[in-house]
């Protein structure tokens, strides 16, 4: 089955074409079956008036015509009875048999009322008309037109209250982590939105997008109480398009483009080093490193200028990364979807794949004959949504989707092949041996080497998701009644097989002075071995199974329109490994009630219950209301002017019961682990011991919320928009009790007794017109919020102003992931102390605390240092005035990486054929932590180009007024290594290195142009579209240059942040 | 149909109502409650092995090189670390404080072991263990588990004692329970301190409780070995009533301690040497190598070491020991180095302070000097490396350019690097070697006793134990000093003997040697009696060297504020979650005081 997949795939030009060949010959055949006549007739709107260019086909036919000016058409080859379906943008598709009269005319009625379509929310569909919950809509064509990889980045500037951040960029393992309404909870492991797809809950990363039909984002808790303890940080509703009936769609999208590099580290080049070297030095009181002459050697290769004789294995001017990555990545996806089906069964079938390339360069990944270690991601999607009605009571849905993704990366990590590799390496050591042999050293590992030494990891993932809906209609026993069953099985699984490699290596002593390359010592670094065979593992596997059975209730009575269901509802997962699989249980209720299209009364109710809770203690009750006005259905304001204007209030509960706190956090767990050897024979016993004393109150998280909001729509969308403002209450956020002492001898666990609030507010506004053939748009959005910690059971700080509670939430983690912690998910830091000048004038700096106490001119001592402050080094607020810079000197500041405030702004236009659009976003009120991105020094390296422009530090004369104009701090000599003082000093949590990480960036610029419609139909198209687009093309910002504001440390430790260009085509039938 | 649609959907409803009344219990559940783990044998052997990871290790500190990576004698007038990240810098310059200071996690180690012992003895159960009588170590097996734990548990009290004086002690209830502290009865863990002279009586009472319970050596060491014996009970209650005895516990030098202590050395050496198999010094008649050897080559082979912290097999501690000059597949670093004050204190082969023997020559400062210091310490012309692998040559710390005094990987503060515990590697080709750390040994017990006995008796039943020690290495014996004298060469000895085994500042601090002597009032003592000021050597001219005294670099004095500095503050949040427990004099932190 893989295979033949990758065989078709592989070959996907020649399988495409076969089933165009396939359809054609199916029409053909209907052709020639029966005889056939030219059906002739007029296609008009309900008062009469012609319609132009609507299409006209035989139902599951390819064969299209348009209606002309008049709205006439002819189509040739009609049979009695055949079924024409009739479709035109703005009206409702009509299906109607064939008729051979003279005026056959056939009348669409006007669906320009967008509010009457219906739109998902939590198990059931409104009409937007009657929507009363916070929520954000992302259509697929939304969607389809961003080339990325990953789902979630397709949020920023096309819905409100979310923030979506890429952690990782790497090929297979690209992720983003995604919050809405902000970061609500101290919880780190409460913080991520549930992601529904059809109803179940499902992974949502590396989710295809054609096959969406649209993403809703559930904000208040008045739409995810029906989530019951899964809903409290919003619901991501994802829903798959579905066949409809009348004619076969097929769609077919080839994309290809490039991935090239947003930004990368200036390292110094070996001239910068040198003098860089001497002059920390100088500095330190210590003699140069080199001599003028050497220098000047330096400065000449680092000018490109090619030496000569000896001196060209002497001196060298290397830039690792350019030995380290490529220019340019391909990439590429193919789609192709199929939908259609008559009165008795519909389907819709989607097949994607994608191909990614990785950034490393070839030069290296391709050294070994016969495999490459380039990293490079396969990954196919299958999508089959069949609905049929089995008789006029029962319909079933079966659903299936597909994915398989081949990852093949390095065997090594990304963070040694880019730090080791190129970060630390040292500029002035040559790339080859003088005879041509891979150059490595313990100070220039030499990115080529690495890479063509990385071995090759590749990891297979498997996805199966699976559902069948049964709907029985029991109308006829109690009108509008019917009875639902679902049950899904997904499974998933990750597959690894490792391979390793090594490639020869050497180094040489290429300061010495040497007359002829003979008399070099070599030195062997790595020794070649072949690529072992392959080692598997079975890395992850679970499966989920969720089932829900319920009856549902739609009926209307005069002016009261009821809709109401009640259903239960039980997931359960089974992970590898896992004591015992997770598993939930709700009993649910959903009522919506509508007076006259004008008043609305929603409410929904969950009754869950988590395994994970002891006995008793397990279930709570999550209700949500909400009430609406439709103020454009009054009588006294009805218009055609007002199209909408709806206002809307909510308030419910929703819960959070994944806290990270383990596996029944109720109970003490012991734990198998730290044994000891006794014994002259040193045989170890396994030892067993408490890991973790239990607590009855570590218990699910509440978040309660009001939204209140307004939606409006005047003059057909000249001004449209919608406002949301609301306030959140969390409570039961899992906390340190500062009540329990070391004293109890075990890690106590956390208690559910945290509160915080959040708040904020979200602003759509748009402008749509056309201006003759020259259609536009020009969209703004604004989110914003914040929050703030309200209770979290707080010792008493030493300083008043370290009082967390009351602060806004920030995570205190070790600073090297103050502010990037991808795999820990963690977020800004508490405690920064504030820069107030450079230490510039020796005769101010203290020598002691004494003397700085004595003395208040002076600077305050200095404690890393213990013997005085360096000259050049940043002197931070003396907070508590006490005349010493220690811990109680820090405090709280700045925002976290993720924005509080996103403003963005999307224009486009449309013209004979011609659409563009440009899509701007700000991130605004984040911070973001410097220091690794251009001040970091490996080994005897200085760090990067950057941070040696700015230091100021030339000499001790404080009257150089560059002393006091410098933008870093001064390095300092240390053992062999410069380091810059604050490193050394032991922090660097201050505002030197912690910035504001505000920018402006233009994700998205698309230019497409599609052929006119009566020319392609006459090859039985409906859709012909060109396009080009880029994505993550600029940001700004005041960050210094090739610096990426959104993520400083991914040219650093990680694998590098991408932006891309795509051209694409897209043809419908 | 319609009925049919009635049935389908209430068969539905029943089956999923029915299916789901249990569907939240739990299926299976692979972790452990407390029932499951002293209901079984093996478990319950695994609960008492891992209480032995609590114990005190000298080691643990090399396996985070980052910031300790050191011996922790370079938190005293020994050594200094040459890395600036280490922790251990806040403590000699006095500027580190009570709040999540890393080295504070001594109280919660110990006191998670103590909960572990408690745990142990509350709910091991002896119809699980067995305690039928039998021949061998095993007789009684969980009466001697249970005397284990109890020895254990006074280990873990005395370290609570040495770091942070007054100790809270939890022992056993009013009804003789083991206390192991419930979670939601936060009242009962704040608790009092009690007195750092009482809590040592009441460890060295534990001892005795146990004392004959246990082997005092177990027959069979090949699997018995590192656990805690009879001799361990001994030899914890001779330390501990020493500690008790001195100053900074006995400010009014009370007689009776001292005679206490004299005693519980003494009743150890009684017993051990009717024992058919006593502990000894470790002697192959080499004065010039056995000191040396006792540490590396046969650690776990040894009838010196009375209790080991379980043997580390590993190139941690030899790589942030050797001189960082050495390199190759692997590279040392050389971050302990030893001060020039350490250096001083050995004694002329003639048995005599340097600056009383004219023989001394400080432009040929090494030779002719206690063995010790040579089996020691690695100076400038010291032999090191392997020399099958051809990496055997003399140790250059010569500036600026001697290879082991600055080299990429670290260098040196002092022009000095740590031999003891270091085993002679390859760099090139290593083979991972055995440490095992000295929780307690023989050579520490006859310290013991001379110090006490000095104290209580006077000298002459004094010099047989100091004598024995000195013996081994070649020295000449001591004799005819007044108790006085006597007293300052015993710790003489104690410094160069216990030597990078963490006793030197527990040592510095309960004689209270920073007492009426400051950095400016002691420049004119001999190094080996300067406990502020620090030196090292700086020479010049590696092959015919030239030696300068000089203070030593990054750190040439150590602050030391009195009574503050003689005891570790107790964290500052521990004080706040129980403050009954109180903080110790000079570490309290206020925001009205800052």
């Amino acid at each position: 089955m893989c295979n033949t997949m990758r065989n078709i795939t592989s070959n996907w030009a020649g399988a495409f074409k076969l089933l165009l060949m396939g359809v054609f010959f199916l029409a053909t055949l209907t052709t020639f079956a029966q005889e056939a006549k030219i059906l002739k007739g007029q296609i008009v709107d309900s008062e009469g008036n012609p319609i132009s260019g609507a299409i006209v086909n035989v139902a599951e036919s390819s064969r299209i015509v348009l209606s002309d000016a008049d709205g006439y058409f002819s189509l040739e080859n009609v049979k009695v009875n055949d079924e024409i379906t009739v479709t035109s943008v703005g009206y409702k598709s009509k299906i109607l048999n064939a008729e051979f009269t003279e005026d056959f005319q056939i009348v669409l009625a006007s669906d320009l009322d967008r509010y009457a379509h219906t739109t998902p929310v939590g198990f059931d569909r409104k009409k937007k008309k009657f929507v009363t919950e916070a929520t954000s809509v992302v259509t697929g064509e939304e969607l389809e037109k961003h080339p990325i990889t990953v789902l979630q980045n397709a949020f920023t500037s096309t819905v409100t209250g979310v923030a979506t951040y890429e952690w990782a960029s790497e090929p297979g393992w690209t992720e983003s982590a995604i919050y809405i309404r902000g970061i609500r909870t101290m919880n780190q492991n409460a913080r991520s939105p549930l992601v529904i797809v059809d109803d179940v809950e499902r992974d949502f990363a590396f989710l295809d997008a054609y096959p969406i039909e649209s993403i809703t984002i559930l904000k208040d808790a008045a739409a995810t109480s029906i989530y019951g303890m899964r809903g409290a940080n919003g619901v991501i509703l994802v829903t798959t398009k579905r066949g409809e009936e009348g004619r076969t769609k097929i769609s077919f999208t080839q994309e290809v483009g490039v991935q090239t590099l947003t930004g990368r580290m200036e390292t110094q080049n070996s001239y910068n080093m040198a003098l860089t070297r001497n002059q920390v030095r100088y500095l330190d009181g210590k003699d140069p490193v080199y001599t003028d002459e050497q220098i000047e050697m330096y400065r000449r290769v680092t000018e490109g200028e090619q030496l000569e004789g000896m001196d060209s294995y002497k001196y060298f001017n290397t830039n690792w990364f350019d030995e380290l990555y490529r220019d340019t990545a391909p990439m590429s996806k193919t789609n192709l979807s199929l939908s259609g089906g008559n009165e008795f069964a519909r389907y819709y079938v989607s097949l994607s794949y994608l191909n990614q390339g990785g950034m490393w360069n070839d030069k290296w990944t391709e050294y070994n004959e016969g495999f490459s270690t380039q990293h490079t991601l396969d990954r196919y999607n299958l999508r089959s949504n069949v609905d049929i009605d089995v008789n006029k009571y029962l319909n079933v849905s079966l659903d299936l989707g597909g994915r398989i993704d081949n990852i093949s990366q390095p065997l090594a990590g990304v963070f040694g092949i880019v730090t080791f590799g190129a970060v630390e390496a040292n500029p002035m050591e040559p790339v080859y041996m003088p005879n041509g042999d891979i150059y490595a050293s313990s100070t220039a590992n030499n990115a080529g080497r690495l890479l063509a030494s990385s071995g090759i990891n590749k990891n297979r993932r498997r996805n199966l998701y699976s559902t069948v809906d049964i709907t029985g209609d029991l109308g006829e026993l109690i009108p509008g009644l019917k009875a639902n069953a679902i049950v899904s099985f997904d499974s998933y699984e990750t597959f690894m097989a490792q391979q390793s490699n090594n490639v020869n290596s050497y180094n040489y002593d290429y300061t010495s002075d040497v007359a002829d390359v003979s008399e070099y010592t070599t030195t062997r670094y790595s020794t070649y071995s072949a690529l072992s065979n392959p080692a598997t593992t079975p890395r992850d596997y679970y499966y989920n199974v969720n089932f829900r059975a319920g009856l549902k209730y739609n009926n209307t009575f005069g002016k009261h329109a009821v809709n109401a269901q009640s259903f239960l509802r039980t997931y359960q997962n089974v992970t590898h490994g896992s004591s015992s699989s997770n598993r939930y249980l709700s009993y649910n209720g959903q009522v919506n009630y509508i007076f006259d299209n004008r008043y609305i009364l929603s409410g929904n109710v969950s009754y869950m219950g988590s395994d994970n809770f002891a006995d008793g203690e397990r279930f709570a009750l999550f209700p949500g209301g909400s009430v609406g006005w439709v103020l454009s259905e009054e009588s006294w304001l009805e218009s055609p002017k007002i199209n909408l204007l709806k206002l809307r209030a909510s308030y419910g509960r929703a819960g959070q019961a994944i806290t990270g706190a383990g596996r029944y956090p109720y109970q003490g767990t012991y734990a198998l682990g730290g044994g000891y050897s006794f014994g002259t024979s040193q045989s170890s016993i396994g030892g067993v011991y408490e890991s973790k004393a239990g607590n009855y109150n570590s218990k699910w998280e509440i978040s309660d919320m009001a939204n209140i909001g307004l939606d409006f729509d005047f003059f057909n969308r000249q001004l449209y928009g919608s406002a949301d403002v609301f306030q959140e209450w969390r409570s039961n956020i899992l906390v340190t009790r500062s009540t329990v002492p070391l004293l109890l001898g075990v890690t106590a666990p956390q208690d559910s007794y945290g509160k915080a609030e959040s708040k904020g507010f979200e602003w759509t506004m748009g402008h749509e017109n056309n201006v003759g053939r020259f259609k536009y748009y020009v969209e703004g959005m604004v989110s914003w919020n914040t929050n703030e910690i309200t209770e979290m059971d707080e010792l008493d700080p030493n300083v008043e102003w370290q009082r967390k509670t009351g602060q806004r939430i920030f995570d205190n983690t070790p600073v090297a992931e103050l502010y990037e912690g991808p795999f820990t998910n963690s977020i800004g830091g508490w405690s920064m102390y504030e820069f107030t000048q450079w230490a510039s004038d020796p005769s101010k700096i203290a020598s002691s605390h004494q003397d700085a106490i004595d003395n208040p001119d002076k600077y305050p001592y200095h404690t890393a240092s213990g013997t005085g402050q360096p000259l050049g080094t940043a002197v931070f607020k003396d907070r508590d005035g006490d005349r010493k810079i220690d811990s109680n000197d820090m405090a709280p500041d700045g925002f976290t990486l993720i924005p509080e405030l996103i403003p963005s702004l999307n224009i486009g236009f449309e013209w004979r054929g011609f659409d563009a659009r440009v899509m701007l976003t700000a991130y605004l009120d984040r911070s973001v932590f410097l220091s690794p991105s251009i001040s970091f020094s490996g080994w005897s390296n200085m760090g990067t180009h950057e941070v040696t422009k700015a230091w100021g530090y030339f000499n001790d004369d404080p009257a150089d007024p560059r002393n006091v104009n410098a933008l870093y701090p001064r390095p300092t000599y240390g053992g062999y290594n410069a380091i810059d003082s604050d490193r050394g000093s032991g922090t660097y949590q201050n505002d030197i290195w912690i910035r504001s990480g505000d920018f402006l960036s233009l994700r998205n610029v698309e230019v497409g142009y599609s052929l006119p419609k009566e020319f392609i139909a006459k090859a039985n198209m409906t859709e012909f579209r060109v396009y080009f687009s880029g994505y993550n093309l600029h940001t700004f910002s005041d960050l210094p240059d090739n610096v990426d504001p959104e993520k400083p440390m991914s040219y650093v430790w990680w694998y590098p942040k991408t932006r891309s260009f795509s051209m694409g085509v897209r043809i419908g039938f | 149909m319609n009925k049919l649609f009635l049935y389908i959907s209430t068969a539905l409803f029943v089956f999923a109502l029915n299916s789901c009344s249990d569907f939240l219990d739990k299926e299976y559940d692979l972790s452990m409650a407390e029932e499951q783990v002293f209901s079984n044998e093996a478990n319950t052997r695994g609960f008492l092995a891992n209480i032995y990871t609590n114990l005190p290790d000298g080691f643990s500190g090399y396996s985070n090189g980052q910031f300790l990576g050191a011996s922790r004698d370079v938190m005293t007038d020994n050594a200094i670390s040459f890395w600036n990240v280490h922790y251990y810098h806040g403590v000699l310059t006095d500027s580190y404080s009570a709040t999540n200071h890393p080295l504070l996690g001594f109280w919660g180690a110990n006191v998670s072991g103590i909960r572990k012992t408690n745990q142990f003895l509350k709910n091991a159960n002896e119809a699980v263990i067995g305690n039928a009588e039998k021949a061998g170590d095993d007789n009684r097996l969980y009466d001697r588990n249970m005397a284990e734990a109890k020895l254990l548990r006074a280990i873990f009290h005395f370290e609570l004692v040495r770091w942070f004086g007054d100790a809270p002690i939890i022992g056993e209830d009013e009804n003789g329970i083991p206390i192991v502290f419930d979670l939601s009865n936060a009242g009962a863990m704040n608790m009092e301190r009690t007195d750092a002279a009482d809590a040592l009586k009441w460890i060295a009472d534990q001892c005795d409780e146990v004392k004959d319970e246990l082997p005092f050596r177990y027959e069979n060491e090949t699997s018995n070995w590192g656990r805690v014996n009879g001799a361990v009970a001994y030899a914890l209650k001779s330390r501990a009533l020493l500690y008790r005895a001195s100053k900074l516990n006995n400010p009014e030098n009370d007689p009776s301690y001292w005679s206490a202590a004299a005693q519980a050395a003494k009743d150890f050496f009684r017993v051990n040497n009717a024992h058919s198999d006593p502990y000894q010094l470790y002697s192959t008649g080499d004065p010039d190598n056995d000191y040396y050897e006792c540490f590396v080559t046969t650690p776990m082979l040894n009838n010196e070491f009375i209790l080991c912290r379980s043997a580390w097999t590993t190139l941690e501690i030899d790589l942030q020991l050797a001189p960082c000059g050495f390199s190759g597949a692997v590279n040392a670093v050389g971050r302990t180095n030893p001060t020039q004050n350490l250096v001083d204190s050995y004694e002329t082969r003639n048995g005599l302070p340097i600056d009383q023997d004219p023989s001394y020559d400080p432009q040929n400062p090494y030779a002719n000097r206690d063995p010790r210091l040579n089996q020691t310490i690695l100076h400038h012309g010291s032999m090191w490396g392997d020399q099958e692998q051809e990496e055997y040559r003399a140790v250059d710390v010569s500036q600026p350019d001697g290879i082991d005094y600055q080299a990429l990987h670290g260098g040196t503060l002092t022009g000095y690097y740590t031999k003891k515990f270091l085993n002679n590697i390859s760099f090139k080709n290593p083979n991972v070697p055995i440490h095992a750390w000295p929780v307690f040994r023989y050579g520490e017990m006859l310290l013991n006793a001379a110090e006490a006995i000095n104290e209580a008796e006077g000298p002459g039943a004094a010099y047989p134990y100091i004598n024995e020690l000195r013996a081994r290495v070649g020295m000449p014996a001591y004799s005819g000093m007044t108790k006085e004298v006597l007293r300052e060469r015993i710790r003489n000895e104690r410094r160069i003997e216990l030597s990078f085994e963490d006793h030197r500042f527990f040592d510095e601090r309960r004689w209270m040697l920073f007492e009426g002597q400051s950095s400016a009032s002691e420049q004119d003592k001999p190094l080996y009696h300067q406990y502020y000021n620090l030196y090292g050597v700086r020479v010049t001219n590696a092959l015919d060297p030239v030696y300068e005294y000089a203070p030593a670099e990054m750190h040439p004095r150590r602050s030391f504020s009195s009574p503050k500095n003689y005891l570790f503050p107790l964290p500052d949040d521990e004080v706040k979650r129980a403050p009954a427990l109180g903080q110790n004099p000079g570490w309290e932190l206020s925001s009205s005081e800052e």
